[in-house]
């Protein structure tokens, strides 16, 4: 069957790069997967695709089908801009590892959920008051989706050659502290922690974090909204799932670098305020 | 493949050629085969600019933009103002800038905009050398003039937390319909600016 010359798609940006003299590659997620577009001319200031086209920008688009080559960008139109994520340096970091993680675990597969989530996300992290718990959340959920899902639930921990699977409940009480582990893809009781041989990859994990964990990974994100979600569960946080995902993805992720770099310069920065 | 047909001196200079951004090897060939028939005057200072671009140009230890001399022109221009520190990507955006003869003050080129997904970060552009030129005193506003794309955003709101404790006045170019723009086309974004940023007449 003849495809068709001219198509149109919705999806969000969430890559570009500079190409030739005026124009620029565009990386579009849409529910039909991943797309590397060309969009001709966008650079000049006449541009009538320029604004429409912005990164984590949700907009409709008129490609043209071109043999061999790219797809070429006819018409552009844009539906959500999201100017917050634009406007703010941690935000539109958060963003950008947003889009990171979505193009490193997946290939150009068509995803509906992928593509729902992703842009679920984009619209919570420029309202929501914190936006390190979107990106917590947005973690658990896109593991699960790339086949990555981590048990948080069971202990995945072994003791004399048997699975321990022990439930895990922790409370805030708890005096032990709980263990994550990469390689077995999950949590671990205090007792597998203790008894297990120490790896660089096995990290701590307090009572709070692996409750937070569990609760991202089973909850929708406005059921959480409401409770307090303390700084420093976000950095422990922010340790533990570095480790897991560049376990995973054997790549570290580059937006990683921003991000620590930016918490390290607000650290450094809040004592005069 | 190796031609045996085309001169080894030829063939490098192809190679040479086809290094260049936007250049691919059609058009490599195309560009030496001129330079082969033409005139060998152009050929020859042709030859002597790249060598004066290479062994003259540096840049300047004060703004960072490319110069002959160091200070820049610019720098060393007694009657701009160095109170308004215009703070650019790229050497060209100062040139456009420059075009427009209406900026009278002094400048400061980053070298590049942040971009952590193809590993552009801060200690990658001027930033530091921007924050030791505002420690020293002197200066009162600084424009942040990165290019109104998501790329240039991110670069100034990441400035913004960086200079912002230093206590200078931070601005932001104005934003809005570009001349011989078209209305319908213009971009939610933009008309809101636009709209924001009317003037009475």
């Amino acid at each position: 069957m003849a495809q068709q010359k001219l198509y149109q798609v919705e999806g969000v940006v969430l890559g570009r790069r500079n190409y030739g003299e005026a124009d620029r590659v565009i990386i579009l997620l849409t529910a039909g997967g991943r797309l590397a577009l060309l969009a001709k001319g966008i650079r000049k200031p006449h541009s009538r695709k320029a604004g429409h086209l912005e990164l984590f920008s949700r907009s409709k688009v008129l490609i043209s089908r071109v043999t061999n080559f790219w797809d070429i960008i006819s018409q552009a139109e844009v539906l959500t801009t999201r100017p917050g994520i634009q406007a703010d340096f941690q935000r539109g970091t958060y963003a950008r590892y947003v889009g990171e993680l979505a193009l490193r675990f997946f290939e150009q597969e068509a995803n509906e959920t992928l593509y729902t989530l992703v842009d679920s996300t984009l619209t919570l992290l420029e309202n929501a008051e914190k936006p390190e718990r979107v990106v917590c959340w947005y973690e658990q959920h896109l593991l699960a989706l790339a086949g990555f899902r981590p048990e948080w639930r069971h202990c995945v921990g072994f003791r004399e050659g048997q699975p321990c699977q022990e439930e895990l409940h922790p409370r805030p009480g708890d005096q032990r502290p709980y263990g994550s582990a990469p390689e077995q893809g999950g949590a671990l009781c205090p007792d597998c922690l203790a008894a297990g041989q120490p790896s660089g990859l096995v990290s701590r994990l307090s009572p709070s974090a692996l409750s937070w964990l569990q609760a991202f990974q089973e909850r929708e994100y406005s059921q959480l909204a409401e409770f307090d979600f303390p700084s420093k569960t976000a950095t422990e946080l922010r340790r533990v799932m570095k480790r897991y995902i560049s376990y995973h993805l054997e790549w570290q992720p580059r937006t990683l670098r921003a991000l620590n770099m930016h918490c390290f310069s607000i650290l450094r920065s809040s004592p005069g305020e | 493949m190796k031609n045996v047909a085309i001169p080894p001196a030829v063939t490098r200079l192809i190679e040479t050629f086809s290094e260049l951004p936007g250049i691919g090897p059609k058009t490599a060939s195309r560009l030496t085969f001129y330079h082969l028939r033409g005139k060998s005057e152009l050929a020859l200072s042709l030859a002597k600019e790249l060598q004066n671009l290479v062994e003259k140009t540096r840049f300047c230890s004060i703004c960072y933009n490319v110069t002959e001399e160091d200070p820049c022109p610019i720098c060393s221009d007694e009657s701009r103002d160095k109170k308004v520190l215009c703070v650019v990507a790229e050497p060209l955006d100062l040139l456009a800038l420059e075009r427009t003869e209406q900026y009278t003050g002094s400048y400061h080129v980053l070298h590049g905009a942040l971009a952590p997904l193809e590993g552009i970060f801060a200690e990658d552009l001027r930033i530091k050398e921007l924050e030791a030129r505002l420690r020293k005193g002197g200066v009162e506003e600084v424009i942040l003039a990165t290019n109104p794309t998501s790329e240039g955003d991110y670069t100034a709101a990441y400035l913004l937390t960086r200079l912002k404790p230093l206590g200078v006045r931070i601005t932001r170019l104005g934003r809005g319909l570009p001349m011989g723009g078209d209305l319908e086309y213009a971009d939610a974004v933009t008309l809101t600016r636009a709209l924001e940023a009317r003037q009475e007449l």
